[in-house]
């Protein structure tokens, strides 16, 4: 019975099918929506308004034999398509004792907030979005786990591509991305976070729920920022808050999957500064929170090779007020300033601080 | 996008629109300007994406994925403005036999009563032929939540044999 019924069910639908009849203009109307979608999206969510100009009318190359004439769009279905794009990209925010002191979670409450960008249009969506979020600094206080930090613009890696399957966006990066601070004992940001980064800035900015999995030069990478990945990543968080452009995550930024394993200390508020010295790339670190004895501020000064492959760290502590900031960097020497408004000056040419 | 990703999105466009309208015109219930609206937002939606897509044999799944998603989002939210205004649902057939549904049975009518849900699980499954698995991933739900669907979608529909709740069988996963 339930065979002959899956049956008829089955010739029910062909039989239907039969009597469908398309629209007359439905191929000319799909690809001229095609063709207009980003456009109409935009002003729809009301954001920034799109320059059009390229027009790509006279670079259709329609596959000669595989359209009838009828069904082959004339130059009118097609307008121009947008020279560059307009999304969101996903930072993290929140963490560290300030968000919230009682937690049992000393590392806080990660969330991801979000800030709009237009990029240029290289034709190739998805690797416009990535390397955009790789490439950004965010404008508010936020850490963008792709690139140091919210000052700098010193990507962590390249991308060398981005697929969209039907199952799974796989993000391919040049270099791994498992530990960017391989000499200090501080703990690292959220990787989950900085992972979901990525799952929310693709998934929003190309309207669709697909799982990320990130690979390095073609091979799945073992994680982000000490976070373990087991492959792809599907997006987390609340996604009834998907609308709202935040997201938040209960997880700490604290991992203990460390080799030797890290101290149990918190990542606090820091800000990296980079540059240029003696043809190496220089991070410089600096914060209240996140060190191993909080009382006593350090400075973490790291340098990498040019291709980033090598890395050197060192770090000087200032016995004092706990806290310090980078007031100025002019090469070698980098200004400092704790609490009490005392000033340091560290030489990065002879490591010496005064 | 490339001309030769544009020519080959508008040569897909061209030869899949209209078996995509008839999946999108069961997807909606028959509601013909939402069918041509969702093939047209999956499309586009599509678009933008297609140079990432390699494998040109993937580009329908692609297409359809995206388009029983969109209507399962779209859908639900008009079935519950439906429901809070408290309408009555249609009457049901109860078929006796099959001579007896044929004669009396409208399959697009009978669509329309299922959730969104339910309607994508047995438009996929009886009108595409798709696996249980298949039809899981394309909805971004267990394979258990299809059968539920399934299960349920049938009884709406209607298809209940001498009083004997129906079970739909799936052939095995690809």
């Amino acid at each position: 019975m339930t065979q002959h019924t899956d049956q008829w069910l089955h010739d029910q639908f062909q039989a239907q099918a039969q009597t469908i009849e398309p629209p007359a203009d439905l191929h000319g109307r799909s690809v001229e929506r095609a063709y207009t979608a980003k456009t109409r999206r935009r002003r729809i969510q009301g954001t920034l308004a799109v320059g059009v100009a390229a027009v790509v009318t006279g670079a259709i190359v329609i596959v000669s034999g595989s359209l009838s004439p009828a069904t082959q769009p004339t130059p009118a279905d097609l307008t121009p398509a947008p020279t560059s794009w307009t999304f969101d990209l996903y930072f993290t925010t929140g963490g560290g004792r300030a968000v919230d002191p009682t937690a049992k979670n000393p590392g806080g409450r990660w969330k991801l907030t979000s800030e709009t960008v237009t990029v240029p249009n290289s034709g190739d969506q998805p690797l416009d979005i990535v390397n955009a979020l790789v490439a950004h600094a965010p404008t508010v206080e936020a850490i963008n786990g792709f690139n140091f930090s919210s000052n700098g613009q010193l990507p962590i890696a390249e991308v060398n591509s981005v697929t969209v399957a039907p199952k799974v966006i796989t993000v391919d990066l040049d270099r791994e991305v498992w530990d960017p601070y391989p000499t200090m004992d501080c703990i690292c940001p959220p990787g989950d976070a900085v992972m979901q980064q990525l799952v929310w800035t693709l998934d929003t900015a190309l309207d669709i729920e697909l799982p990320v999995l990130l690979t390095i030069n073609g091979e799945p990478a073992r994680g982000i920022w000490f976070q373990r990945l087991d492959g792809p990543v599907s997006l987390e968080g609340d996604q009834g808050k998907k609308q709202e452009q935040s997201a938040e995550f209960d997880k700490p930024g604290i991992k203990t999957e460390v080799d030797p394993p890290a101290p149990s200390i918190d990542f606090g508020t820091t800000n990296a500064w980079f540059g240029r010295f003696h043809g190496a790339h220089v991070v410089v670190y600096a914060g209240d929170a996140g060190y191993e004895r909080p009382e006593t501020g350090k400075v973490i000064v790291f340098t990498y090779d040019d291709d980033r492959t090598n890395r050197l760290g060192y770090t000087r502590t200032v016995p004092g007020s706990g806290a310090l900031k980078i007031v100025a960097i002019a090469k070698p020497i980098i200004e400092l300033q704790d609490r009490s408004g005392a000033r340091y000056e560290l030489n990065l040419d002879t490591g010496t601080l005064r | 996008m490339s001309s030769g990703h544009e020519a080959e999105f508008s040569a897909f466009v061209a030869a899949r629109s209209s078996a995509l309208y008839r999946s999108a015109f069961f997807l909606t219930g028959g509601d013909r300007p939402a069918a041509q609206d969702l093939v047209q937002d999956s499309l586009a939606a599509a678009y933008i994406r297609w140079r990432s897509i390699r494998d040109p044999n993937a580009h329908e799944a692609f297409v359809r994925k995206i388009m029983v998603r969109a209507a399962t989002r779209r859908w639900d939210k008009l079935r519950r403005t439906r429901e809070d205004i408290g309408a009555t649902p249609p009457e049901v057939p109860q078929p006796g036999h099959e001579e007896a549904v044929t004669s009396t049975w409208d399959l697009t009518q009978a669509l329309s009563r299922l959730s969104p849900k339910q309607r994508a699980v047995i438009v996929l499954r009886y009108f595409h032929d798709m696996s249980e698995t298949q039809i899981a991933d394309a909805l971004g739900c267990s394979t258990g939540a299809v059968k539920t669907h399934a299960s349920r979608g049938i009884k709406a529909l209607g298809l209940t044999l001498d009083g004997t709740p129906y079970a739909p069988t799936f052939r095995e996963g690809p």
